[in-house]
């Protein structure tokens, strides 16, 4: 104990004498380096110079120059763009690059002279805490992301005037193929950030078709002589029954389910979310009931079903015995690549999680299955919140058109709008580089609504007709993967990525959007004033007791006691808000 | 009085570390203010609302806090317990073998998982613990029915704390060790012209003079007791063991840093530290009082 706190202590000193350096050091930037005097006596230049060249401009303000508010009007001096960006462990840029410096910044910079520099990364999960101390400070970036869960700082930084209005900058410098990918949202991916019919942010928008869906091993299935796909509960049951007792891969340990969530949150994996759905319970998502009243999904009386139906497989031992010891990361990932389990419920792209599985288990076939449905053959499932990621700009950025402008020539390159810089990023693509890294805006996910249906139908058309044709704004980036995944099914290379998109697109996007699936919309997504204080607290509350229903430690019939308890501990409040919000 | 000039060279000589003391632990103390307002980070510490005692009181209504201070007691009292006896057991006993290279080796050997972090050491204690890990293929083999014992409520606990003093009393050992070979041998063969036996004079003679540094040792550790160990309760523990193994720390985590509650989580650890100083005071006051040693 002693050992430990002289070393916190030594470690404070270093610590210590390394902020008094820095203090020191910073203490003597500001004069020449700060970003606050820089793009100031650069846009003085700036209008010197234009008015040496042209008399009739020098009045302008910047909003007048048409010139610059065009999605490629280059500047005639560098303009800075300070950013802050989620880190990647292995970014895989070329040797040689660094983040500031790699195709895509000197593209941008050649294309419209705007320099991009990275203030600071950190890890996604760590980046709203980050963010909230440099608000705390007064010292945001110029522009950077927030994500689909961070809404919350977006109110806030909204409420306290800290955000540039972006409306003209979307309209005017976005190009057009970006507009439309927002656009195919019908107004619902910008809605959440508008105020007072201003625009905030370049909004991403939340794609749907990434719920839950079944996912079995096609070749146990075959071992097992099954050789219908299943539609209700009972055949689910029938099926992980045959994988128990014929142990198809030797060391079956039964359904996997996620280690803490029963029912997973909208585009998480491993939750049991059809198997509650194709009861009427819409977990994890603010919904209207039957009488159409607003209530918390997870607290809908339906979910009772699905419980036992869980509880019942556990003691059956159909579902792994040890899912709820299986946090550690990638933990969960690893029972399906090592060919431990056949049998799961993820949305279509854990198979970019589980492209480990056919290096370990070169005979693995999955097949991605619409069930179980309902009693009227219909596929229930949670459709996104309107908020996705978005892009916004700091109050009194003097640039921000420069931010859409970045934009249009990070998806020239990724998406192939224009060939010469779709070529110039083959490299570094080809090397495994992550495009969430790469580009400066830390990659919005910034995609039409049906864009993995899309995709999927794609694939299909190469795959099953040979021909490569999508839908209208097919992207570059779309084609690429459905070539991957053609070449997978021509060859069976597991080598490429071509297994991922393959299983990914075209098996399971493929099922996501037909006429049997029904999405339900949430009817409110977002955090009212209490629900910071009141929810987390209830999500324990209801993490542990369903956990404990589907274990066996609590009969199921606990579920009305945790309903009583959910509103007592601050569920009415939080429902009288959401009813008072939405109506 | 004594010379002044004397006195201020060293005066001058603390003033460094006092101006880190007050930049980096007195300063931040405004911080605190936190717990008493509606903190949003665009309005920072001097723009937020005043709620008064809300936070507390939100606080007080969460079921799960009673639970979360009982589980933090238990785990730091039966740590800080173990975490004494069973260093001077192995001590004393360790100082008994006469083979040094032996008793060299033995030390390195204890001493050694102090060195490794949580992390790795929570990766193996699951590994070890598992449906089919080692404890259950044993178990098993003797035949009896596997248990998961990271995600029972009943065994969480011991593991936690047993894990934790295997870790750590190999370092506490070692203090232990010096202060036995710091013994006056005439002691010992005063004892022995006594007619005393080895067991005399453990019994008599080292322990007796292990006394100080026990109590120096247990009056240290009291600044910990709130302290039931994140790093190692976060690394193994999940929901279905909240009930047994969820301490202050890892609900503040959870509360406060994973969901942007700064308020909140301010208001526990204020609430923290006031039990711990409370406690502090009072345990150093009960050391004087029936060891008659004092730090200050």
């Amino acid at each position: 104990m002693k050992r430990a706190q002289l070393t916190t202590k030594f470690l404070a000193m270093v610590l210590a004498m390394l902020m008094i350096i820095s203090l020191l050091s910073a203490c003597g930037q500001p004069a020449e380096n700060s970003s606050a005097s820089k793009p100031e006596s650069s846009k003085s230049e700036a209008s010197v110079e234009s008015k040496a060249d042209s008399e009739s401009s020098a009045e302008a303000e910047p909003t007048g120059d048409d010139d610059i508010w065009t999605p490629y009007g280059k500047y005639a001096e560098t303009v800075e763009i300070h950013t802050a960006k989620r880190s990647s462990s292995a970014p895989k840029l070329l040797p040689g690059d660094t983040v500031d410096d790699n195709v895509m910044t000197r593209y941008i910079l050649d294309t419209v002279n705007v320099q991009t520099i990275t203030d600071w990364e950190v890890e996604s999960t760590e980046f709203p805490n980050k963010l909230a101390l440099m608000m705390a400070s007064g010292s945001l970036p110029d522009m950077f992301t927030l994500g689909t869960s961070d809404y919350l700082l977006f109110r806030q930084l909204l409420d306290n005037d800290m955000l540039e209005e972006l409306g003209d900058v979307y309209s005017k410098v976005l190009k057009p193929e970006l507009q439309a990918t927002v656009e195919s949202y019908n107004g619902t991916a910008q809605e959440p950030f508008m105020q007072d019919g201003k625009l905030y942010g370049i909004a991403g928008g939340q794609y749907a078709y990434e719920h839950n869906i079944l996912w079995l091993r096609k070749d146990w299935l075959d071992e097992c002589g099954i050789t219908e796909l299943p539609k209700t509960v009972e055949d689910i049951e029938a099926i992980l029954t045959a994988f128990k007792e014929k142990n198809p891969g030797g060391n079956n340990v039964g359904m996997l389910l996620h280690y803490q969530d029963v029912a997973t949150d909208y585009n998480n994996g491993y939750g049991a979310n059809p198997l509650f759905s194709c009861f009427g319970a819409t977990p994890r998502m603010w919904v209207k009931n039957a009488d159409g009243e607003i209530v918390w999904g997870s607290t809908m009386p339906e979910m009772k079903e699905g419980l036992r139906v869980l509880a019942d497989w556990y003691q059956k031992g159909l579902i792994d015995p040890q899912f709820a010891t299986r946090s550690a990361l990638g933990a969960m990932d690893a029972v399906i690549t090592g060919g431990q389990t056949g049998a799961f419920f993820a949305p279509w792209w854990v198979t970019y999680n589980i492209n480990d599985l056919p290096a370990n288990n070169p005979d693995a076939d999955l097949v991605p299955v619409n069930a179980p449905l309902d009693s009227e053959g219909k596929f229930h499932a949670n459709g996104p919140a309107p908020a996705g990621e978005v892009l916004v700009v700091r109050k009194g950025y003097e640039h921000p058109e420069a931010v859409a402008k970045v934009m249009n020539c990070e998806f020239d390159m990724w998406r192939g709008y224009k060939e010469e810089a779709a070529e110039l990023i083959r490299e570094t693509r080809e090397n495994g580089a992550s495009w969430t890294y790469l580009f400066p805006t830390s990659g919005v996910n910034f995609e039409r609504m049906t864009v993995v249906p899309d995709c999927g139908l794609l694939c299909r058309n190469l795959i099953d007709k040979g021909v490569e044709e999508g839908v209208e704004g097919t992207t570059e980036q779309e084609r690429i993967m459905a070539r991957q995944a053609k070449y997978y099914a021509d060859t069976g290379d597991i080598t490429t990525g071509g297994w991922t998109e393959y299983y990914g697109r075209y098996l399971a996007s493929n099922i996501l959007a037909t006429p049997e699936v029904e999405l339900t919309m949430p009817a409110y997504a977002y955090t009212t004033d209490s629900m910071a204080d009141l929810k987390p607290n209830l999500d324990t509350l209801e993490r542990t007791t369903f956990l404990k229903i589907v274990m066996g430690e609590q009969p199921v019939d606990s579920f009305d006691q945790f309903v009583t308890d959910w509103y007592a501990q601050g569920g009415q409040t939080m429902t009288d808000e959401v009813r008072a919000l939405v109506g | 009085m004594r010379n002044r000039k004397d006195q201020i060279s060293y005066h001058i000589m603390l003033l460094p570390g006092m101006v880190l003391v007050a930049i980096f632990s007195l300063l931040p103390m405004v911080g605190i203010v936190m717990a008493f307002q509606k903190y949003m980070p665009a309005k920072g510490i001097f723009g937020s609302e005043w709620v008064g005692l809300k936070n507390f009181e939100i606080l007080m209504k969460y079921p799960d806090v009673r639970n979360v201070i009982i589980n933090t007691l238990v785990i730091a009292i039966a740590k800080l317990v173990l975490g004494i006896i069973v260093p001077v057991v192995f001590a004393v006993l360790l100082n008994e073998v006469r083979n040094a290279g032996l008793k060299r080796t033995m030390q390195t050997i204890v001493y050694l998982p102090y060195f490794l972090s949580w992390v790795i050491l929570a990766m193996m204690f699951q590994n070890m613990f598992s449906y089919t890990g080692m404890i259950n293929q044993l178990v098993t083999a003797f035949g009896g029915e596997p248990v998961m014992y990271l995600i029972s409520n009943t065994y969480f606990r011991p593991i936690i704390i047993l894990t934790d003093v295997w870790k750590n009393f190999g370092y506490s050992a070692v203090i232990y060790l010096a202060t036995i070979t710091g013994i006056d041998p005439q002691l010992y063969e005063a004892g022995e012209i006594d007619g005393a036996n080895r067991w005399d004079k453990m019994i008599h003679i080292t322990l007796p003079a292990l006394k100080g540094t026990i109590v120096l040792m247990s009056t240290l550790a009291l600044g910990n007791i709130l302290n039931a160990g994140f790093d190692q309760i976060f690394n193994m523990y999940s929901p279905l063991v909240y009930e047994t193994g969820d301490i202050i720390d890892t609900y503040v985590y959870r509360m406060g840093l994973e969901k942007l509650q700064y308020s909140m989580g301010t208001a526990v650890g204020l609430f923290k530290s006031v039990v711990s100083f409370v406690l502090i005071v009072s345990s150093y006051k009960l050391a004087d009082k029936f060891a008659g040693y004092r730090i200050f």
